[in-house]
């Protein structure tokens, strides 16, 4: 079989804007340094009050359920949309039909405010899984509009040579449609990664649904409990962030793979 | 068989590249099409391929015939080296070293595993003859095959075409004098 030559990680002349370990200190710093000069910490609490309180929580059990609770529902919709988003892909490059049925609904999508989803799919959904329906709709359009421009770019130039050589369906899509389309894929992935949480949590806040992350927030701002609600902050951004890492390495080798 | 190509006409908007085409070509000829640039050569080697469709006229003879090719590009995939990109092509029946001895042949020995973008010119346009010969094929369209060679490389090239080629078809498009005696036992003015 053939085998893809080693040097292909071209990263397009993209920059990687790595956060830099200094950068992130002395925002630390610039934060601890506001929270002792307001001296309240209803108003503003330290990092390291965060930190402690974060520590707290997190050797709860109700911690541990809230999270899972969560995440499930919303690395769910995300894996959902991502099939979904890819299949609905491949079919609109090939059927213009499909695209054109699907292209008001993803503009339709794209352009809603979350708010309005989030109330609207409370109507049709119990709260408990509105994370999921949220995290779900908000990843469609990314996954379906990234992999189709993928698809609808790849060299025509190529194509014609593997059909002139009868070059069979599946080599075809492993070695001149995936290179082309996984560097879409992966930055759709990347992008849709972090409009998930944003959305999901925000679900979960609105619909209050029993144990999860969004009503441990609604609760912190309820009972004014400010280093509550900066820990859950917390949480759900190293939540974001280690899957959003985790998921991309896998997309990465699989990709080297090829 | 024969393929014989009846009152050939091909449009691209307004722009008329073929019109009233005919020609026959006996099984087993070295065929060059010669013509100035933008007179439809390419074009009536695409029609011949099934790239492109004719807007009037029919060919006959190409009925479960295998074509092979080396396009005016290179049409390489760019993320495999020069081994993958003819693994991509050939059959189950050649076998890896043939395809390391074709690649020695063309003076392409210690570059088999090289990515093909880092290849020059004249080295990917080796590797897309080399690719062509070795993917079963009843006839072979060569577009321009030469470009980007020196005159001595493209000689050693078309002998190593007439040796693998084996009787088969070659339908070669130029606008090189030199080259299409070379290649070609009859040669064809579009």
């Amino acid at each position: 079989m053939p085998g893809k030559s080693k040097d292909n990680k071209d990263t397009g002349g993209i920059t990687k804007n790595k956060v830099k370990i200094w950068a992130v200190l002395l925002w630390l710093i610039i934060w601890e340094a506001a929270a002792r000069f307001i001296g309240q910490e209803i108003l503003l609490v330290s990092p390291v009050t965060v930190l402690s309180r974060f520590f707290q929580l997190a050797a709860s059990v109700e911690f541990v359920k809230a999270v899972f609770f969560s995440f499930i529902r919303i690395i769910g919709g995300f894996f959902c949309a991502l099939i979904a988003g890819t299949l609905l892909a491949w079919a609109g490059s090939f059927f213009p039909w499909i695209k054109e049925m699907a292209a008001p609904v993803m503009a339709a999508v794209k352009a809603a405010p979350v708010a309005s989803f989030i109330i609207l799919i409370l109507l049709w959904v119990p709260s408990r899984n509105l994370s999921f329906a949220i995290s779900f709709l908000i990843v469609l359009p990314v996954i379906y509009t990234n992999v189709l421009y993928g698809i609808e770019n790849t060299d025509k130039e190529l194509l014609e040579m593997a059909k002139v050589f009868r070059v069979s369906g599946s080599r075809r899509f492993r070695y001149i449609y995936m290179p082309e389309v996984m560097p879409h894929f992966r930055a759709a992935c990347s992008v849709a990664l972090g409009l998930c949480w944003k959305a999901g949590i925000a679900a979960e806040v609105i619909g209050i649904p029993s144990g999860s992350v969004g009503e441990k927030l609604y609760e912190a701002k309820i009972y004014l409990q400010t280093p509550d609600l900066f820990a859950w902050t917390l949480t759900i951004i190293l939540m974001s962030i280690c899957f959003e890492k985790f998921f991309l390495f896998i997309v990465d080798k699989v990709t080297e793979m090829e | 068989m024969d393929i014989v190509i009846n009152r050939l006409s091909k449009k691209f908007g307004n722009k008329e590249v073929l019109r009233d085409f005919s020609l026959r070509i006996k099984e087993g000829t070295s065929l060059s099409v010669m013509a100035p640039s933008g007179k439809g050569k390419t074009t009536l080697l695409k029609i011949l391929a099934g790239l492109e469709t004719p807007d009037k006229g029919y060919i006959e003879g190409l009925e479960n015939k295998r074509i092979s090719m080396v396009f005016q590009e290179d049409r390489l995939c760019p993320t495999l080296n020069a081994l993958s990109n003819i693994r991509l092509v050939c059959g189950k029946e050649i076998k890896e070293t043939q395809i390391y001895h074709e690649l020695e042949e063309v003076g392409l020995k210690g570059n088999e595993k090289h990515p093909v973008k880092e290849l020059s010119g004249g080295m990917k346009r080796r590797v897309a003859i080399v690719r062509a010969l070795l993917a079963p094929y009843d006839i072979l369209l060569l577009d321009e095959p030469f470009t980007g060679l020196d005159n001595e490389s493209k000689k050693k090239i078309i002998d190593y075409i007439k040796e693998k080629n084996k009787m088969r078809t070659i339908i070669l498009v130029t606008h090189d004098h030199w080259e299409a005696e070379a290649l070609g036992n009859e040669i064809v003015f579009l």
